[in-house]
C-alpha cells in the first residue's frame, strides 16, 4: 500500500503541489488525471524522490518511510514509467539491461513484439528512439520485474492503436500483483479496465476524488466539468 | 608510507620532507644556466651545444598565440634539482597489474618477493628484481637506461636521433627543454627483436628520476617491436610548476611501437609535452594517452607516416574542476596507402566550477600520400560544470587520400542521472557506467590489464569526486 500523507512539494522555490492525501491500496489501479501542469508528474518524481524537489508531508510504502530514501532504494519498490525518457548515449542498453539482472532472451520476443528497433540492445538506451518508441522501451523494462507500485506517467501519449492494446493488457497483468498508478490527461487508456479510483489534480490540488463515473465526465466535457 | 594513501593538501608537505632538491638552478634562463647544467652531468661537448642551440630557440620563440592561457614567469623557474623521485610502489599489493604480470612471467612472484626480500621489492639496483629485468633485456640486446647515461655510453645512437624528430623551433617548450632537459628514459630495440614485455620505468632503478623537463628517446629498428608504458596513475607531485617534457621516438622499416601513457600530475602543474613519433615504411604505431591531472596540459602527440605504415592516436583526458586539459593528436602523412586514426576524447566533470578539455586535432596529407586513409574524432562527455571545445583541422594535398572527420558531444544532466537512479542505479555506479561507455571504444583496444588500470583509476578519480547533485 503507497499512502502519501499532507504532501507539499516545491520546485524552485515555487509551489507545485498542495496538500496532497492519497492512497493506493495493494493491486489496486488508481488514475491520476488533470490538465497540463497540474503536478501530476511532479507527484511520480515526488513519490521516487527526486532531490530536485523540495516536499513536506510523508511518503509510506507499507510501514517504510520512503520519502528521503535514495531514489534508487526506491526504486526496489517502486516502478516509474517516465514521460519524457531522456536518451543517455554511451550507456549501452545491453549494459543497462546486464546491470539491472534483466535476462535479455526473456525480453527477446517482446522487443519483436513491441516492434521496437533490432539493434535496440547495442545503441544507446533510448539513442535515436522516437517518442512512441521510448515509451515501449519503459514497458519493456516492466516485464521482467515484480514491484510493489508501477506507475505509469503518461504512457498513452505518443502510441499507436495496437501498442495502447499492449499497455492495456500489461497493465491488466501487473495489477494482479502491483498497485497501478495512471497518469494522465486522456480517457483513451482506459479501453479494457477500469480505475478503482480516480483523483484529478488541478493547480496542484486534488479537485475530485471519486470512481469510473467521472472519467465519462471528463470524456464528454473535458476538465471545465469539474470547476466550481 | 605510500603516496596514494595521502590526501592532496598532504602531499606538498610529503614530497618536500622526503625530497628537498640538494642543489638548484633558478633564475632568468642564460647560457650560464645551461652550462652549469651540462657541466653538473659532465656531458660531452656536443651535448652542450645542442643545448645551446635550444636556449637561442628558446629566446627565438614566444608563447603558443593559441590555446589555454598560460601564465609562466620564466625568470622564478627552477632549471635543474636533484629531480623528482617517481613514487614507486614497495609492496606486491601496490603494483599495477601489468608491472605483476612482467615479474611473473620473469620468475618474480609475490612468494619469491616474501622470501627473499622481505616483501621489498625496489630499493636497489642490485636487488634480484632489477638484475633479473637487467638480464632478461641484455639477453635480447635491448638498452633500457635513463637518457643522461645513453648520451655517455652510447653517444653515436644519441647523436643520430637526438632532436632529430623534434626541432627545437618545433615550440617554445621543445625548446626549453633542448636547453635544460635532465631526465627521461632511452630505449634502443635492435634489429629483428620483438620485445614481449612492455617496457616501464618500474623496472630500472635508475629510472626512478622524473624530472620537469625529461626527455625521451625510443629507437625501434627495423622489424623491432616494443611496448612503453610511461607513467602511473599514483598522483605525482612536483616542485616546479611546469613540466615540459619531450618524447622523440623513431621506429625503423617494418618496425612496431606501442607507446602508452597515464598521467596524473598534481594540479598546480602546466604540463606542456612534445611527443612525436617517426614511422619509416610498414611500420605500426600506437600511441595512447590518458592525461588526468595538471592545471592545465597541452598534449597532441604527432606521428609522421610513410609508405604502408600504421599509426593510431587515442587520447583521453579527464578535467575536474579549475582544470583545463587541451589534448588531441597531429598526423602527418607522407606515405602511400597510410592508414591512421586520432580518436581524442574529452571527459569534463566540473562539480562547483568549470572543468575544460579540449579536442584539437590536426591532420596534414601530403602531395603523393596516394590511397592514403584518414580518420579523426572527438568526442566530449560534459558532467556537472564541464565544458569542452573540439578544434578539427585537416589540410589535404592528395586527391586520392580518404579523410573524414567525426565530433560528438553528451551532456550529463540532473535528468539522466534521476532517470538512471529511478531505474534503480546509484549515481556513481550511473556515472561510471555512463564513463566507461564514453571511453569503450579506446579501452577494448587496449591489452586487458591497462583496461583495468585506466578503471581502476577512473574508480578512485569518482570515488573523490561524488555526484552532481
Amino acid at each position: 500500500m503507497l499512502k502519501i500523507q499532507n504532501l507539499f512539494v516545491y520546485k524552485n522555490n515555487k509551489k507545485i503541489l498542495d496538500n496532497i492525501n492519497l492512497t493506493v491500496k495493494d493491486k489496486e489501479i488508481v488514475a491520476i488525471m488533470g490538465p497540463n501542469g497540474s503536478g501530476k508528474t511532479t507527484l511520480a518524481r515526488a513519490i521516487m524522490n527526486d532531490l530536485e524537489l523540495k516536499k513536506e508531508g510523508k511518503i509510506f510504502l507499507d510501514n517504510l518511510d520512503i520519502t528521503n530514501l535514495p531514489t534508487e532504494e526506491i526504486a526496489k519498490y517502486i516502478y516509474l514509467a517516465h514521460q519524457t525518457p531522456p536518451e543517455i548515449e554511451y550507456i549501452k542498453t545491453s549494459v543497462l539491461l546486464k546491470y539491472l539482472n534483466i535476462n535479455i532472451n526473456s525480453i527477446k520476443d517482446f522487443i519483436e513484439k513491441l516492434k521496437l528497433p533490432e539493434d535496440l540492445l547495442d545503441r544507446g538506451v533510448n539513442n535515436r528512439l522516437s517518442g512512441g518508441e521510448k515509451k515501449k522501451f519503459e514497458l519493456l523494462l516492466i516485464l521482467p520485474k515484480k514491484y510493489k507500485v508501477i506507475i505509469f506517467d503518461e504512457i498513452d501519449s505518443g502510441l499507436d492503436i495496437d501498442s495502447l492494446n499492449f499497455v492495456n493488457d500489461i497493465i491488466l497483468e501487473k495489477s494482479k500483483e502491483s498497485s497501478i498508478i495512471i497518469i494522465t490527461h486522456y480517457t483513451r487508456i482506459f479501453k479494457k479496465f477500469s480505475p478503482d479510483i480516480v483523483y484529478v489534480l488541478k493547480n496542484g490540488k486534488i479537485v475530485y476524488e471519486g470512481g469510473n463515473e467521472v472519467i465519462e465526465k471528463i470524456e464528454k466535457y473535458g476538465y471545465k466539468i469539474l470547476e466550481n | 608510507m605510500d603516496i596514494r594513501s595521502l590526501k592532496i593538501n598532504k602531499e606538498k608537505e610529503w614530497f618536500e620532507s622526503k625530497y628537498k632538491p640538494e642543489l638548484e638552478i633558478k633564475g632568468k634562463l642564460s647560457e650560464e644556466i645551461v652550462y652549469k647544467i651540462s657541466k653538473i652531468k659532465n656531458e660531452p661537448e656536443w651535448m652542450l651545444k645542442i643545448r645551446l642551440k635550444g636556449l637561442e630557440a628558446f629566446k627565438k620563440q614566444d608563447f603558443p598565440d593559441w590555446g589555454p592561457k598560460l601564465d609562466i614567469d620564466f625568470d622564478k623557474i627552477t632549471y635543474y634539482a636533484l629531480p623528482i623521485i617517481y613514487p614507486k610502489p614497495a609492496k606486491w599489493e601496490e603494483l599495477p597489474e601489468f608491472i605483476r604480470e612482467v615479474y611473473r612471467k620473469l620468475g618474480i612472484t609475490k612468494e619469491y618477493l616474501e622470501k627473499y626480500l622481505g616483501g621489498a621489492i625496489l630499493q636497489f639496483d642490485s636487488s634480484p628484481v632489477y638484475e633479473k629485468i637487467k638480464d632478461y633485456l641484455e639477453s635480447l640486446g635491448v638498452i633500457f637506461t635513463s637518457l643522461d647515461t645513453a648520451v655517455k655510453e652510447y653517444p653515436e645512437l644519441v647523436k643520430k636521433y637526438f632532436g632529430k624528430i623534434i626541432s627545437p623551433y618545433e615550440n617554445k617548450f621543445a625548446a626549453l627543454n633542448t636547453a635544460v632537459w635532465s631526465g627521461g628514459v632511452f630505449i634502443y630495440v635492435p634489429k629483428g627483436v620483438k620485445v614481449d614485455i612492455p617496457l616501464h620505468a618500474y623496472f630500472r632503478i635508475n629510472l626512478e628520476n622524473m624530472g620537469q623537463f625529461e626527455r625521451t628517446l625510443i629507437i625501434v629498428e627495423e622489424g623491432a617491436k616494443v611496448s612503453y608504458v610511461e607513467g602511473c596513475s599514483a598522483p605525482i607531485y612536483s616542485l616546479g610548476s611546469l613540466h615540459a617534457a619531450v618524447v622523440e621516438t623513431y621506429v625503423h622499416k617494418d618496425g612496431e611501437l606501442n607507446y602508452y601513457t597515464i598521467q596524473n600530475w598534481s594540479k598546480n602543474v602546466y604540463n606542456l609535452v612534445t611527443k612525436r613519433a617517426y614511422g619509416e615504411e610498414n611500420s605500426i604505431i600506437r600511441w595512447v594517452s590518458l592525461e588526468l591531472g595538471s592545471k592545465v596540459t597541452m598534449l597532441y602527440p604527432s606521428l609522421i607516416l610513410n609508405d604502408n605504415s600504421i599509426g593510431e592516436i587515442y587520447t583521453i583526458s579527464y578535467a575536474t574542476d579549475d582544470q583545463i586539459l587541451d589534448t588531441g593528436g597531429r598526423l602527418f602523412i607522407k606515405g602511400k596507402n597510410v592508414r591512421a586514426i586520432i580518436t581524442s576524447k574529452g571527459l569534463s566533470i566540473g562539480k562547483k566550477r568549470e572543468a575544460k578539455t579540449v579536442n584539437r586535432t590536426d591532420v596534414k596529407i601530403f602531395k603523393g600520400a596516394e590511397n592514403s586513409y584518414v580518420k579523426s574524432s572527438c568526442e566530449s562527455l560534459l558532467i556537472g560544470k564541464g565544458i569542452s571545445e573540439s578544434i578539427p583541422r585537416f589540410e589535404v594535398y592528395e586527391n586520392s587520400a580518404y579523410y573524414n572527420h567525426e565530433a560528438k558531444m553528451e551532456a550529463i544532466d540532473k535528468e539522466k542521472i534521476f532517470y538512471l537512479k529511478s531505474k534503480g542505479i546509484s549515481e556513481k555506479d550511473a556515472l561510471k557506467l555512463i564513463i566507461f561507455g564514453f571511453l569503450e571504444d579506446i579501452t577494448e583496444k587496449l591489452p586487458n590489464i591497462y583496461r583495468l588500470e585506466i578503471k581502476k583509476l577512473l574508480d578512485i578519480e569518482l570515488e573523490k569526486y561524488g555526484g552532481i547533485g
